[in-house]
């Protein structure tokens, strides 16, 4: 691809490849702006950035990546996604072929989801001005009853809940990304969460307490914002916190902590206390689910915002590293 | 002149009555000071009164003139020997027609500015009426006198008081305060006199709780369980400890089990430094260690013949010897007959427990028997470690009869120094002195990080300050970083191996000296986005310059590294010998092609110049410690393969630049040829130790006119501070060596704090060249 003003015919071509690709699961229109259907609830809006190295990698791609990051934030928002809207900025070169690969990518996630795409904007930048492709994603979805409270409500003696094994979609393309090499080949874990989330707040109601999807940093990063909005210690047991063997043989090769890893599919759910078996039980019977285990609990704060009881041995501060740990070993 | 005292002398020439206040401080209290003054006045039958306030001792004395005269001319030699004046004020008072010497009870008020008193292991003297059947307390466990017994772990609150330490609970028995109060006996004044009638007493019970036995019985079941190989817990001086056969493979590896430590050495107490010698190889220094009041565990040369479990020092030629720290110990030691493991009742890295209740059921179940007593622990401690390096007593872990260690240095200001994360341990001015704290080991679990809080908030109090600033660590994941972070009082972060240096300048006394500063530590926080730790830093009290490193080389998934030296050899033999060479030695372990691209991610793999962890891949190359199975493991296993009698060294090269550095790799490469040829791997390991010291004596001929001072965790290292101290003494140089201030992260809060004063007192403020 060609970057310039200029480039009409590139443009062109983008657009023809956008429009044709997307055609099932959108409503693009080359209008300024798309119309939205009125809507009886309160809605919910999200936008996130997807940069991703490399643009496919074993599980997914940054296409599918894109609709189900944007669909997630709103599903553990406790609304159903409804409308995307898809942006794209191109580094100059970029095979055509691959921009196909990832748009087919978008409209058979967003056609599972049941998104539809809105609005959009391509931009083409030149070499070196991104990294083959960047996308960014908006959605708009329903708010449904009873909305989540959020996690400055969690109270002491609610249970922690992790969807599945942690860690799977930083492995994943961490191994093609460092040629690691291994096998069998660790596949991210990327996916979407609503329904999940739509079945447990239906069973579960307002004993769910709050969702988060533990994207960047991990279960981790999820739990040290949730003790800092709640002022709880969040504990939880290395024991009972899924792990799949390849994650935690490449892991234990790079020195991270899967709890410091990012998920794609997997998400963290408070419940009320006593309610965190039948969650798990609920999740368990959902498709894609079955890793779900209850990994530990809030209670009253102490010194520390999250620890982890590691298995031998006593509860350890979670750590909260700004960017990967750094040995602390003197 | 008082116009009173003149009155007296014209109404009787014959007997001028004077009297004089004396204000001391230093190190005189908790050490028998005020019965030796009393004994002294009462002797030439002079009135007065002493007592400890919080601003020192305050003296007073009255009585015909040539008496207090000659009082005051003989009273040093009367004092204890372990007295030390640092301040002394003298002034003439009015008399106040006194009848009688007393020790009074004490005021307290203000920042404490006398010295807390540290523990102190049973006396001689005690030792003897305790093995004395004619003596009344024959066998009594709790026996202590003005010389010996509990004091910092047994102190509530200043000044040192009966009343204010945990004795307060025990009355006294009628003939127990005759002695307490007889100016003859030696016991005057010892605060936690006790006897059987009226003192502390010891019990057992089964792993359940259960009370079987009460007093000898106690001490005799306890013995016998030893005798089977059983585990017992104690409690002890500072904390709960585990005792075992230490001739016994069987008992040391229940004992391993229990407290999850497969493979950190394990000390032994002996009777007597006669049963010390049988164990071990001890020059003088040594023996004066081992057998001062402070008792600590002594690392020293073991005997191979000694009968002693192999299990407890594991490939190390080096055995952790003391001698009994309570009578306690003393009676269980006769009753066996035979040396016992003694260490800390709780699982590895957590903190000494000093409750009963602090011992989860786990531990509890897992010794057979624990022999309990009444007297309170005030404040947990652990046993200290000190090893004799040159000639000089080099401090391991500062803790029992060593903790709190005053230091030269003091500011208005209370300031705290929070330490590392790793051999924890703060220091603190409180507006009068400052001391370094007891070590609290590794910050790693939410009980070490409890009890460092809890204890800097005891220490607070027992020093009675509150933090006006507050100094820490430059690594933003410490425990104790954090913590600095939060508590919202102004706050200044040093650099961790100018603090290991600044510990040594203060170690020396050279704050006001310009030093070039050689850190050879683990890994610490540096300021250019790598992990240093092989340094050379031109430093002033206030300020250093980073003149020198080793050469960088990249730690292949981070602290995953530490616990596997092989992923570190690779990287060396990769940068000395290319990565083809690094897959051979792969072969020998596994395969090193994922580690070698890992290696060249910064993201997954942090540049380190640290010479601990050089130490590690070179014990791998030479040794083969695949794995480290504790900190430092691989060094102390190298240090302990050293041939003594190779003359050889590798060479290490020092490259100009900005930055000078000092590259292991032409060592790297010898160590590869070494290897093939099969040479021993004891001459290995000594050429590596010569390189290194003569590369570091090279480096301080290009400061040749500043003095050098070691810090950091790699200089316990005995070899290696032994070669240094003789090329040094080649060249003339001057060598500042540790000393009572560990060189390990266990002095790096001295270090903060003595920078911290320093920028306040603006002392110093030349840059550095
Ligand atoms: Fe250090
Ligand atoms: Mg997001
Ligand atoms: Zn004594
Ligand atoms: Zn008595």
């Amino acid at each position: 691809l060609a970057h310039g003003e200029g480039g009409r015919l590139s443009r062109k071509l983008i657009q023809e490849c956008i429009l044709k690709t997307l055609q099932p699961v959108s409503s693009l229109c080359l209008n300024d702006a798309a119309p939205l259907p009125r809507s009886e609830r309160p809605l919910a809006m999200t936008t996130d950035s997807y940069v991703i190295t490399p643009l496919f990698f074993p599980g997914g791609d940054i296409g599918s990546l894109a609709v189900y990051g944007t669909v997630n934030d709103l599903a553990v928002s406790g609304a159903r996604p409804l409308w995307l809207t898809l942006s794209l900025i191109i580094e100059e070169g970029l095979p055509l072929a691959v921009l196909e690969r990832i748009l087919e990518s978008v409209a058979q996630t967003a056609a599972e989801t049941g998104v539809q795409i809105m609005a959009g904007d391509t931009k083409v930048v030149p070499r070196g001005a991104a990294d083959g492709l960047f996308i960014n994603t908006a959605g708009v979805g329903e708010l449904m009853d009873p909305v989540p409270v959020g996690p400055d409500r969690i109270q002491a003696g609610d249970e922690l809940i992790v969807s599945g094994p942690v860690g799977q979609h930083g492995i994943a393309v961490m191994a093609v990304r460092e040629e690691l090499g291994v096998e069998p080949v660790p596949q991210s874990d990327s996916g979407s969460l609503f329904p999940a989330v739509e079945n447990l707040r239906h069973k579960l109601g307002a004993r769910v307490r709050c969702l988060r999807d533990a994207t960047r940093g991990g279960v981790s990063a999820v739990l040290h914002e949730w003790a800092a909005a709640s002022d709880m210690t969040l504990s939880i047991e290395e024991r009972l916190i899924p792990v799949t063997p390849e994650v935690r043989g490449i892991s234990e090769l790079l020195g991270l902590d899967p709890l410091h890893i990012a998920n794609e599919g997997t998400m963290l759910i408070a419940v009320e206390q006593g309610a965190g078996a039948e969650a798990v039980a609920e999740l368990q019977g959902l498709p894609g689910m079955s890793g779900a285990q209850k990994i530990g609990e809030a209670r009253e704060r102490g010194i520390a915002a999250v620890t982890v009881r590691r298995t031998l041995g006593a509860e350890q501060p979670l750590a909260d590293p700004l960017g990967s740990p750094l040995p602390r070993i003197c | 002149m008082n116009p009173f005292m003149n009155r007296q002398a014209i109404s009787n020439p014959e007997a001028t009555q004077v009297a004089v206040q004396f204000l001391w401080n230093g190190r005189v209290q908790g050490i028998g000071l005020r019965p030796a003054v009393a004994c002294w006045a009462r002797e030439l039958g002079l009135a007065g009164s002493i007592c400890n306030t919080s601003a020192g001792v305050q003296l007073r004395v009255e009585g015909p003139a040539q008496l207090v005269a000659r009082f005051e001319e003989e009273l040093e030699s009367h004092l204890p020997t372990e007295a030390v004046l640092e301040t002394r004020e003298r002034q003439p008072i009015e008399c106040e027609a006194l009848r009688s010497f007393e020790i009074l009870e004490s005021d307290e008020d203000g920042p404490l500015r006398t010295e807390v008193p540290r523990d102190r292991a049973v006396c001689p003297a005690c030792l003897e009426e305790l093995t004395d059947p004619a003596d009344r307390r024959f066998q009594y466990p709790f026996i202590s006198c003005t010389d010996c017994g509990p004091r910092y772990s047994l102190i509530r609150s200043m000044p040192y008081e009966r009343r204010q330490t945990g004795m307060a609970e025990f009355g006294m028995c009628a003939e127990c305060a005759a002695e307490y109060e007889s100016a003859a006996d030696r016991r005057f004044h010892a605060q936690t006199i006790a006897c059987s009638e009226c003192g502390p007493r010891v019990w057992c019970t089964d792993s359940r709780g259960r009370e079987i036995v009460v007093d000898q019985a106690a001490i005799q079941a306890a013995a016998q369980a030893l005798k089977q190989g059983q585990i017992v817990g104690l409690r002890g001086l500072g904390g709960y400890q585990f005792l075992a056969d230490a001739r016994s493979d069987a008992a040391v590896q229940k004992l391993r089990e229990l407290k999850q430590r497969p493979a950190k050495p394990l000390a032994v107490m002996v009777s007597s430094l006669a049963e010390a010698r049988t164990l071990a190889i001890l020059n003088d220094t040594e023996e004066q260690e081992l057998c001062s009041p402070a008792a600590p565990i002594v690392l020293l040369r073991a005997r191979r013949d000694a009968g002693l479990s192999c299990d407890l020092n594991s490939g190390l030629q080096t055995v952790g010897v003391m001698l009994p720290t309570t009578p306690l110990h003393a009676l269980l030691l006769n009753a066996c007959e035979f040396p016992l493991v003694v260490t800390s009742a709780n699982r590895e890295g957590e903190p000494i427990a000093c409750q009963a209740d602090q011992i989860d059921a786990g531990l509890r179940a897992g010794a057979d028997l624990w022999l309990e007593h009444d007297r309170p622990i005030e404040r947990p401690i652990d046993d200290s470690v000190v090893r004799v390096m040159a000639g000089q007593s080099v401090t391991i872990r500062l803790a029992r009869g060593l903790a709190p260690l005053p230091l030269p240095i003091a500011f208005d200001e209370p300031l705290i120094a929070t330490g590392g994360q790793q051999k924890s341990a703060f220091a603190f001015c409180n507006g009068k002195q400052s001391v370094l704290g007891p070590h609290m080991g590794e910050l790693e679990c939410l009980p070490a990080c409890e009890r460092y809080l809890e204890q800097l908030q005891s220490l607070q109090s027992l020093y009675d300050f509150a933090p006006a600033g507050l100094v820490c660590d430059q690594h933003p994941d410490y425990f104790t970083t954090q913590w600095a972070e939060r508590v919202g009082i102004p706050l200044e972060k040093v650099q961790h191996h100018y603090a290991h240096i600044l510990a040594g300048m203060l170690e020396q006394g050279w704050l006001d000296r310009k030093v070039l500063g050689v850190a050879l530590d683990g890994t610490g926080w540096g300021t250019d986005q790598t992990i240093w730790g092989g340094e050379f830093l031109l430093s002033t009290a206030t300020e250093y310059e980073r003149v020198g490193r080793l050469r960088p080389f990249a730690l292949p998934g981070g602290e995953q590294a530490i616990r596997e030296p092989w992923r570190i050899a690779v990287m060396l033999v990769a940068q000395s010998l290319g990565e083809q060479a690094a897959l051979m030695l792969g072969t020998e372990v596994e395969p090193a092609e994922p580690l070698l691209r890992i290696g060249k991610s910064s993201r997954l793999s942090p540049l380190t110049s640290s010479a601990g962890r050089l130490f590690d891949g070179v014990a791998m190359l030479i040794l083969g410690c695949r794995h480290s199975g504790f900190e430092g493991q691989p060094a102390m296993l190298l240090e302990a393969t050293c041939d003594y009698s190779e003359t050889g060294a590798y060479e290490m090269p020092i490259h100009e630049g900005e930055l000078r550095e000092l590259d292991w790799r032409p060592a790297v490469t010898q160590i590869w040829e070494d290897r093939r040829r099969g040479v021993s791997p004891g001459r290995m390991a000594m050429r590596f130790h010569r390189g290194l010291a003569r590369a570091i004596a090279r480096f301080g001929s290009f400061y040749s006119q500043l003095p050098v001072v070691l810090g950091g965790g790699v200089f316990q290292n005995r070899c290696l501070v032994e070669l240094l101290a003789e090329e040094f003494a080649q060249s003339g140089q001057e060598l500042g060596l540790p000393g009572r201030i560990p060189p390990n992260d266990g002095g790096l809060a001295a270090g903060q704090l003595a920078l911290a004063i320093a920028r306040r007192e603006g002392r110093d403020t030349i840059r550095c060249v």
